[in-house]
């Protein structure tokens, strides 16, 4: 068991970590170089910069969310993603962690605030899940990926708490802290192979957007030729 | 599968409600089948490809992603989506219906599906390593009859934390599906008119008719108004060469005769005129395929050079504007590209210039607004025709929502020319419209788009809103104009 502790801690989250930022440079440079393509393709190179900083900061600052008719649910995903974002990346432990690791490190916070955040992130992701289970337009949209995901980050988050509170913790604490590093390594390696994508491509989004509009020309003949379907009538 | 005719060319025409497609396999052998009914969609189609259309479709969709600007977008957009359903009731079709399938991102994912397991490796291999193909001509009829119930208004664009824009996406498999024939019988045919036929236009109106149009509307002029108006025709240099829906000249008499009287009354006649060669705005390359639309956009441009106009003007209507703005610079030259106006920027100038008298005591009626799509989600023309109509209507209230985020009339995306789902029109993705006119208490409504006139005239009819009248802005200005 200690030894598998060790592995998790060691080479499994380093690999975790690897696949992260490897898949991620990769989707980047990926989206980066056909978004260039595409740009040098248009027949109108005008680009509307302000519409996709515009369309991309009103889901990072969701005003109208919060005023729409899906206010609450606005609400948990916004503390929803604040707990994902700052947890992983401010938590003591974990910059300790990374310390030993790599020598970087940076101010954490403290314990008191670290607990009111871990919990409301959790108190989110019941009310995300409990969303999703009560509109019918979700659940019928909602696929293995989007409960398993769900699931996964609550996971990831219990026992996280559980690590830091072994005494309130009932089971024992080395096999919490395995499944801990196990759901947060999981999720870091899916972050390039699913919809949790777009962790990395949510600036990107509204650029591909744009750029989508932005029409070839002279395409259409090519795809008709493409298709052997030169000089045939509408 | 029905057994198509691929080439059936009789239509027995149904009015109103859309005939019931024979469920596949319910046809007797022996019958003719009714073009609607290949593929049992429930819109009339002429012909079908007659090969392996699974296949087809795959090479269709290779060959647009290679050769145009989509494959970046649907690549990521398959990437992120969410499946958080905030687009579904922002969506009028999913208000009314309540139906799981007409969630955005249902239908969004139609397409997705289809280039997650057959573009990509992961897609590729999980197909051969169970030995199964994803497509079928069951999803292709499916995604067929869910684009044309989707009127492309992009009102969810607005809702989707991931930035998809499923109006984009419905646009993008309509087109693949125009390309094995897969198109609405009404869009195909109207277009092969204006590109191939011999008057050149969608409503087949042969330059003789339009110079007997334009007579009698001056003739008109002259009786209910007493003065001389002229329509320019093939004036060289001037600012502007119109371009209106050319169903104007048939349908809509009363835009025309105010277009006119406003540029007559702020005494600035010379600034445009209507060419003989080309005079048509509508492009359904909008609505279903990008090759048709860089060859209409072509023939716009090619008329303004003619006539050394320099700028194209189009007239009350939402997507011929927005396809002239959109595709003018994208085919014809990018940024030294001829300017766009939609009529509705030079009458505010007039006003805002003090070129027009428009009398408050004529419209007392209450009044209304609906924006067209096509020019109003993006902000573009929102609140000039406001300032127009509150300066002379005293009774003026905004429906809500309004502007960027107005509700489609229902008939967006060329299903406005569908006689067939006429019903569906009228009362699935016309409702909320028509629940908004008649919140609003008004008479008439202004609806400055050739499209959302039909449309919401029928709404009206099917709704029990017959005191309603559907006008155009320019309508209501020819009405109240002081010459
Ligand atoms: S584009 Fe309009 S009709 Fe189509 S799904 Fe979006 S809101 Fe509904
Ligand atoms: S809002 Fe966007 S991510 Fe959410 S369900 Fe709709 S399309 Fe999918």
């Amino acid at each position: 068991m200690e030894s598998f502790l060790t592995f998790c801690r060691g080479p499994l989250l380093l690999l975790a970590f690897s696949v992260f930022f490897l898949g991620a440079a990769r989707q980047v440079a990926l989206t980066f170089v056909e978004l260039g393509r595409a740009y040098r393709r248009a027949g109108d190179q005008a680009v509307n910069l302000k519409f996709i900083f515009k369309r991309s900061l009103g889901w990072i600052i969701p005003v109208n969310g919060l005023r729409g008719t899906r206010w609450v649910y606005t609400a948990a995903s916004v503390v929803f993603h604040a707990g994902m974002l700052l947890v992983p990346l401010f938590l003591a432990g974990h910059i300790e962690l990374i310390r030993k690791g790599v020598g970087l490190a940076w101010p954490s916070l403290g314990p008191g605030a670290a607990d009111a955040l871990t919990l409301a992130t959790m108190a989110a992701l019941l009310a995300l899940f409990v969303l999703r289970v009560a509109s019918r337009a979700s659940r019928f949209l909602s696929t293995f990926q989007d409960w398993f995901l769900l699931a996964l980050c609550m996971a990831a988050f219990l026992t996280g708490y559980g690590v830091a509170h072994p005494l309130a913790n009932p089971l024992p604490f080395t096999f919490v802290y395995i499944v801990h590093l196990l759901s947060a390594e999981l999720l870091l390696v899916l972050v390039p192979f699913s919809k949790l994508g777009h962790v990395i491509l949510f600036p990107l989004t509204r650029a591909s957007w744009e750029m989508g509009w932005h029409f070839v020309p002279g395409a259409g003949d090519r795809i008709r030729i493409a298709l052997g379907k030169e000089g045939e009538p509408v | 599968m029905v057994p198509e005719q691929p080439h059936v060319q009789e239509v027995t025409k149904g009015k109103g409600a859309p005939q019931g497609a024979a469920p596949p396999g319910k046809q007797g052998s022996g019958a003719k089948l009714l073009p609607h009914q290949i593929m049992g969609l429930s819109y009339y189609m002429e012909r079908l490809y007659p090969g392996d259309k699974v296949r087809r479709f795959l090479e269709i969709f290779a060959a647009v992603l290679q050769h145009s600007n989509y494959a970046q977008l649907v690549d990521t957009y398959a990437r992120v989506g969410a499946k958080c359903a905030n687009c579904a009731t922002s969506c009028q079709i999913y208000l009314a219906t309540k139906d799981p399938k007409d969630i955005p991102c249902y239908r969004t994912n139609l397409l997705l599906e289809i280039y997650r397991r057959h573009f990509t490796f992961r897609g590729v291999l999980q197909s051969k390593l169970t030995g199964t193909v994803y497509l079928t001509e069951e999803r292709i009829r499916e995604l067929a009859e869910s684009v044309y119930h989707c009127t492309g208004c992009r009102r969810c664009s607005f809702e989707c934390p991931m930035g998809m824009d499923h109006g984009l996406i419905t646009h993008l498999s309509r087109y693949i599906l125009a390309e094995m024939d897969i198109t609405p019988k009404a869009l195909v045919v109207a277009t092969r008119e204006q590109l191939e036929g011999k008057s050149g236009n969608t409503s087949a109106i042969p330059v003789p008719a339009l110079l007997d149009t334009l007579e009698f509307l001056q003739d008109d002029i002259k009786d209910e108004k007493g003065i001389d108006v002229s329509f320019p025709i093939d004036q060289e240099g001037r600012e502007f060469v119109f371009f209106p829906a050319v169903s104007d000249y048939l349908l809509e008499a009363e835009t025309l005769k105010g277009i006119a009287v406003t540029f007559h009354a702020a005494g600035e006649t010379d600034r445009w005129t209507i060419g003989t060669g080309y005079f048509d705005g509508i492009n359904y390359g909008l609505f279903y395929s990008d090759w048709c639309a860089e060859r209409i956009i072509q023939k716009e441009i090619g008329e303004t050079m003619r006539l050394k106009g320099k700028k194209i003007l189009i007239g009350e209507c939402g997507h011929a504007s927005r396809s002239a703005k959109l595709f003018v610079p994208t085919f014809g030259g990018g940024k030294d590209a001829l300017p766009v106006m939609n009529i509705m920027e030079v009458t505010v100038d007039m006003l805002r210039r003090g070129k027009l008298k428009l009398n408050p005591d004529v419209i007392k009626e209450r009044v209304t607004y609906h924006d067209p799509c096509n020019i109003a989600r993006t902000g573009w023309i929102v609140d000039q025709p406001r300032e127009i109509l509150r300066s002379f209507c005293k009774n003026y209230v905004d429906m809500e929502p309004k502007g960027a985020k107005n509700y489609c009339c229902g008939g967006g995306g060329g299903t406005v020319s569908i006689d067939e789902i006429r019903s569906y029109r009228t009362k699935v993705t016309g409702k909320v419209k028509a629940d908004q006119i008649r919140a609003t208490g008004a008479h008439y409504v202004v609806a400055p788009c050739a499209n959302c006139k039909k449309q919401l005239r029928e709404v009206c009819e099917d709704n029990g809103l017959a005191d309603v009248e559907v006008v155009g802005l320019h309508d209501l200005i020819y009405k109240a104009i002081v010459l």
